[in-house]
C-alpha cells in the first residue's frame, strides 16, 4: 500500500470518484473557463484532499494550520454547493407543479434532505471527518 | 470519370539536363518509349519503368518554364504525389522540385516541396531557392504573398524536419501495403464467415461486443490495481475487482448491444 488510507477511506474515495466522474462527464468540454465550473471542481477536490489528510499525522504546525484552512474552505464550498443544489431542486419541483400533472408528488423536505445527502455523501463524509480531526486543533487555538 | 491532376515543377542545375529531361518526358507523354529511353540514357541511365507508370499516367504534357520544367499529367484517383518519379530524378541530377496533386474525388490539393533529395517545408524551400517563388507561383502571387505573412498555400504538407525522399516513399508504400493487407484481412474474414454460414453483420456485432467486454475487463483490472496499491484492505479490493471483472464486461457488452439495436 502506497498510502495510509484505510479500507473504509478507500470505499469513500471510490464513491467520490464515481460522483466526480459523473460531474466531469456532464461538463461541456468546449465551454472554456467558467467560474461555476471552477467552483464545481473545487467542490469535489477540496474534500478529497481533506480526506487524504485525515489519515496522515500532522506533525508540523504549518501542516496543522494548512489543514485547518483546507477544512474551512471545503466546508464553505460544501455549504454553498448544497444550498445551491437544494434551491435548484425546489425550483425544478415548482416547475413540475406548474405542469398539468395531477398526480405529481411534491418532494417533502425530509425526502429532499435525504436525496441531497445521498447524492453528496462522499463530500459530506469527508468534510465531517475533516471537522472531527480539526476540532482539537481549533480548541488548541482557542485556548491560546 | 474522376482522375487526379498532377503538376510538377522540376529544376536542374544544368540547362542540358533540363533539356534532356524535357525531351524525355515529351516522348514519354507521346508514347515514344524508344526516343524517351535515348534521352533517359543521356541523363545517366534512368529506368523509365521507375519513372513513368504508363498504365496509370495519361494526358501528359511538359513545357519549359523560366529556369525549370513544368510537367502536367493525370492519373487514376488512387495515385498520390509521384514520389518514385521524383526519387529517380533526384538520383539523376534533379536539384529541386515542387509537386502538386489535385484529388478530383474530394476536391482537395496536396503539395510537397523537395530540395536536394529531401522533403522540406514550404518556408525552407523558398529560403534555399528564393528565385523559384515567382516561377512556381507566378509573379502576381509573389507580390501578394509579400504583403501577407509567409503562410503556405492550402494543402501544403510540411515535415517536422527534412526527410529523404526515399524514406517518404518507403513510408507511403508501407502505409499502402498495410491498408491493402487490412482490407484483404477483412475480406477474408467476411469470406470465412459466409462459408461457415455466419452473417458478416453478425460477425461485426460480435467483434464490437467482444471489444466492449474486453474494455470492461480492462477497467476492472485497472480498478483493482489502483485500489490495492493506494488503499489498505488487500482482500477487500481483490474481491471487489473479481466481482467487477465479471460484472463490468457484461454491463459494457449489454450497453453496446442496446446502442447497436437503437
Amino acid at each position: 500500500m502506497l498510502t495510509r488510507i484505510e479500507w473504509w477511506g478507500g470505499v469513500i474515495f471510490v464513491l467520490w470518484a464515481v460522483l466526480y466522474g459523473m460531474y466531469l462527464r456532464s461538463a461541456d468540454k468546449n465551454a472554456g473557463f467558467d467560474w461555476g465550473r471552477l467552483f464545481g471542481h473545487l467542490y469535489y477536490l477540496a474534500p478529497a484532499v481533506v480526506l487524504v489528510g485525515y489519515f496522515y499525522p500532522l506533525d508540523r504546525p504549518w501542516l496543522r494550520h494548512a489543514y485547518l484552512g483546507l477544512v474551512a474552505v471545503a466546508l464553505l464550498l460544501a455549504v454553498v454547493g448544497l444550498v445551491q443544489e437544494v434551491l435548484e431542486l425546489r425550483e425544478s419541483d415548482g416547475k413540475d407543479k406548474d405542469k398539468e400533472e395531477e398526480d405529481a408528488e411534491e418532494t417533502g423536505p425530509v425526502m429532499l434532505a435525504v436525496g441531497v445527502f445521498l447524492a453528496n455523501a462522499p463530500v459530506l463524509v469527508a468534510c465531517g471527518l475533516g471537522c472531527y480531526k480539526a476540532w482539537p486543533m481549533v480548541q488548541q487555538l482557542l485556548q491560546r | 470519370m474522376s482522375q487526379n491532376a498532377h503538376t510538377l515543377h522540376l529544376f536542374f542545375d544544368d540547362s542540358m539536363q533540363t533539356k534532356y529531361c524535357q525531351l524525355m518526358f515529351h516522348h514519354l507523354c507521346t508514347g515514344n518509349l524508344e526516343k524517351a529511353q535515348r534521352f533517359a540514357n543521356d541523363l545517366g541511365g534512368i529506368d523509365l519503368a521507375a519513372l513513368w507508370d504508363s498504365q496509370d499516367f495519361f494526358n501528359g504534357s511538359v513545357q519549359a518554364k523560366d529556369r525549370g520544367l513544368q510537367l502536367k499529367f493525370e492519373s487514376s484517383t488512387h495515385a498520390g504525389i509521384p514520389l518514385r518519379l521524383l526519387e529517380t530524378l533526384f538520383a539523376h541530377g534533379l536539384r529541386s522540385a515542387v509537386a502538386e496533386v489535385f484529388y478530383d474525388q474530394v476536391g482537395e490539393t496536396e503539395r510537397m516541396h523537395f530540395d536536394k533529395g529531401l522533403w522540406v517545408t514550404h518556408r525552407e524551400f523558398y529560403e534555399r531557392n528564393p528565385a523559384l517563388r515567382a516561377v512556381v507561383n507566378g509573379p502576381q502571387e509573389v507580390s501578394e504573398a509579400a504583403d501577407r505573412s509567409d503562410d503556405p498555400p492550402e494543402g501544403t504538407r510540411n515535415p517536422r524536419s527534412p526527410v529523404p525522399i526515399a524514406r517518404v516513399r518507403e513510408q507511403q508504400e508501407e502505409k499502402e501495403r498495410e491498408g491493402r493487407e487490412a482490407a484483404e484481412a477483412v475480406m477474408d474474414l467476411f469470406k470465412g464467415m459466409r462459408e461457415s454460414g455466419v452473417s458478416p453483420v453478425k460477425g461485426i456485432i460480435g467483434v464490437l461486443l467482444l471489444r466492449a467486454a474486453f474494455k470492461g475487463l480492462l477497467h476492472a483490472v485497472l480498478f483493482t490495481v489502483v485500489t490495492v496499491l493506494l488503499f489498505k484492505g488487500f482482500w477487500l479490493w481483490m474481491s471487489l475487482g473479481l466481482v467487477l471483472a465479471v460484472v463490468l464486461p457484461l454491463y459494457y457488452a449489454n450497453s453496446e448491444r442496446e446502442s447497436l439495436r437503437s
